[in-house]
């Protein structure tokens, strides 16, 4: 390599990468809304989300392009497949172990992981894929490139967030969530009938997770693994919020797609995924209740 | 060929070899005798498990050739084939399983595993000829038990570097993706990029598995090259194109080998890919006669390093039969001459066994290169550089091996 001086070039501020980070952001918020809202109510760490958002982005992709179908409907296709297969995998495995500790229901959750995800690549194998639709030059708005698509992500996150925040604000079934969620036992000795929230739970976790892979798969493309890859600034998110604490796993996910794709302007690109992991040991180092604490379960 | 054909093949193989073991075990080497028995370990699955079927069927034309043709007074040759599934330690045993059965050579695998394999095929002095590994790893280590019938990267991407400075282009922004064969190719393009007196503006790493390229993407236009060299593997590319064409943005971009292919083209989309440059090597002197014989074995166009894999089972059968033995040493004695000249060229296993009965030396001919072995078993050829054009890659300019090769010096090119 004589002659040869490796230089890593930093960027310079540039206002697209905070669009970029809200994009990213909003798919994080997304997905680590339905995460945190698994985790509350069923008190277990479950691996396999990431790649319940895959299975979402497949069958929307499978709607999309092998029937023709416009991406709105697709994308609803993938979310009732994904809201009723959690509930399935829920009946078919996990409730067998609901009695059992944590780690179990976690290293199981790791088997399902598996499963789901070799299951992908036997039906649409290992490649990438897209949503159909050309790839095109973005306009341009004061010098930021803004894609239809990312338009698309962010009001649709904006109108997740904010259906999901009035079902736990507004509704009987809302308010018995996050009752359970706070304490089960105590929730249940009030005549909250947890097994029934448990089902509701994962029909709303399932298709967050299940429309959160869409939005993913929408601004970069499809692949077995795409959900699991994900996890970790998810994960990172809802430590981040608090566990179990919606509005706080939502913030948090904002504050990791936007500080990730910031990052870029101080430290070399190839560290980006490292970010979301700094800012998660300077969260639980200073606020380890979660950023909002107790007060917005 | 249909999976039952190959399930099929791969059964009676096994028989053969138990019953070749059996036999040398009991002391009687009366199958020996007449059976040959090479190695082809090639990625059938994982990450490059694409690219193995080519290289079989390049094998497997071959195969048929020489054994119509009668290698060493008409014994037959069969091969052992092993999967690296893309993976250092799956090659490993694989490598194994083939030394101790007695292969007396191996046809061998891609980048990713050849590496590992140099040490091991040197201590048990058996040959190694690769027909997918463009390493520069390889560069220095090979001529004795190493070979390869690809050129190494480092000849591509000075094709790249070439073609830059061609265009009048000055500054040249590096992407890759981060790992070690994407490094040592875009080290190449840079390197020989600023012997033409380029600058090198940066150099972006990009992560495997990551979402978006677009802030990699906002870096690089920022640096504000001339041209983009851009290396990494289909997955990585088609993310990074992607982004590229959304982000607008108008600078040059050019591809590494793995993508230049139709196929890519037709993942992307025509017009997506438009205008995109890439690399290939020019396909060697008797690549149409091989092109017709492989469509007509196999109902279709050869494929990516299918005709390296044809030319390293030809050159391996040559030497065997220049030194008229099926042994280790000779083979590895006997590559080298009958690959480079001087010598009567010839371009099949049946041409090159009369030249040699005729008392000639040979100087093998192929259909990916004209595989001229030089003293660390690496092959030259000429490289053209290709752009897509109505979706289709289309050569614009071809570098002969000698351009590519002098070090620093002014190239002139042949267009065509």
């Amino acid at each position: 390599m004589a002659g040869f001086d490796p230089q890593f070039v930093m960027a310079a501020f540039d206002p697209q990468f905070l669009w970029n980070g809200l994009v990213v952001g909003s798919i994080i918020a997304v997905a680590a809304l339905g995460l945190t809202l698994i985790f509350g109510i069923l008190n277990f760490i479950n691996i396999a989300y990431g790649d319940y958002m895959a299975v979402g982005a497949y069958f929307a992709f499978a709607a999309n392009t092998q029937y023709d179908l416009p991406i709105v409907v697709a994308a609803l296709i993938g979310m009732v497949v994904m809201a009723v297969g959690a509930l399935v995998v829920d009946k078919l495995v996990f409730e067998r172990f609901r009695s059992r500790s944590a780690i179990v229901l976690l290293v199981v959750s790791i088997g399902v992981a598996f499963v789901l995800r070799n299951l992908i690549r036997i039906v649409w194998g290992t490649g990438s894929r897209r949503f159909s639709g050309p790839i095109e030059a973005a306009p341009q708005f004061f010098g930021i490139r803004v894609l239809p698509d990312q338009v698309a992500i962010v009001v649709i996150s904006v109108a997740i967030l904010g259906g999901t925040y009035l079902l736990l604000r507004r509704t009987r079934i809302g308010i018995a969530m996050r009752a359970a969620s706070d304490d089960t036992d105590l929730a249940r000795i009030r005549g909250i009938d947890t097994e029934r929230l448990v089902t509701y739970v994962w029909l709303v976790g399932g298709a967050i997770a299940g429309i959160a892979g869409i939005l993913l798969g929408l601004d970069a493309q499809i692949r077995p693994n795409m959900g699991f890859t994900a996890l970790i600034p998810i994960f990172a998110a809802v430590i981040l919020g608090g566990i179990g604490d919606p509005i706080g796993a939502v913030a948090g996910g904002y504050a990791i797609g936007i500080t990730q794709e910031l990052s870029v302007v101080v430290i070399p690109t190839e560290y980006k995924p490292a970010i979301g992991l700094l800012l998660l040991i300077i969260g639980l180092l200073s606020k380890p209740e979660g950023i909002f604490g107790e007060a917005t379960r | 060929m249909s999976r039952n054909g190959t399930a099929l093949r791969r059964r009676r193989f096994l028989r053969l070899a138990g019953g070749a073991s059996a036999v040398g075990l009991a002391g009687v080497g009366s199958a020996r005798q007449n059976n040959i028995v090479l190695g082809h370990l090639a990625p059938f699955s994982g990450g490059l498990g694409w690219i193995g079927p080519n290289a079989r069927k390049g094998v497997g034309l071959a195969l048929s050739e020489v054994n119509e043709a009668g290698l060493l007074d008409g014994r037959q040759v069969t091969i052992n084939r092993q999967d690296t599934e893309t993976n250092p330690q799956a090659a490993l045993s694989g490598f194994q399983t083939l030394d101790s059965q007695g292969v007396v050579a191996i046809i061998g695998p891609s980048s990713t595993v050849m590496p590992n394999l140099v040490q091991p095929a040197q201590d048990a002095q058996l040959p190694l000829v690769s027909t997918m590994a463009g390493t520069l790893q390889l560069d220095d280590v090979g001529g004795e038990y190493i070979w390869r019938t690809v050129p190494s990267d480092s000849i591509g991407g000075r094709a790249q570097g070439a073609y830059a400075t061609d265009q009048g282009w000055e500054t040249m922004a590096l992407t890759f993706k981060n790992d070690k064969g994407s490094q040592s190719f875009s080290a190449a393009v840079g390197e020989f990029f600023q012997s033409q007196g380029g600058q090198i503006t940066g150099q972006t790493p990009l992560a495997p598995n990551a979402d978006s390229y677009r802030s990699e993407i906002n870096t690089i236009r920022n640096q504000n090259p001339d041209v983009i060299s851009m290396t990494a593997a289909t997955e990585v590319t088609s993310l990074f194109v992607q982004n590229f064409r959304e982000l607008g943005v108008e600078i040059p971009l050019m591809l590494s080998n793995d993508v230049i292919t139709p196929d890519f083209i037709e993942q992307m989309g025509a017009d997506t890919m438009d205008g995109m440059l890439g690399q290939a090597p020019a396909p060697g002197p008797a690549f149409d006669n091989f092109a017709s014989k492989y469509q007509e074995m196999h109902g279709e166009q050869p494929g990516t390093f299918s005709g390296s894999s044809y030319d390293a089972m030809n050159l391996i059968a040559l030497a065997m039969e220049r030194a008229g033995e099926a042994s280790r040493q000779a083979i590895a004695q006997n590559l080298r001459s009958v690959g480079a000249p001087p010598g009567q060229k010839v371009t099949t296993f049946a041409e090159g066994k009369q030249a040699l009965a005729n008392g000639s030396e040979i100087d093998y001919q192929g259909a990916a290169n004209p595989q001229n072995f030089d003293e660390n078993g690496n092959v030259v050829g000429p490289f053209s550089v290709v752009r897509v054009e109505n979706g289709e890659w289309t050569e614009v300019e071809t570098f002969s091996a000698s351009e590519l090769t002098q070090d620093g010096g002014g190239a002139t090119t042949t267009t065509s």
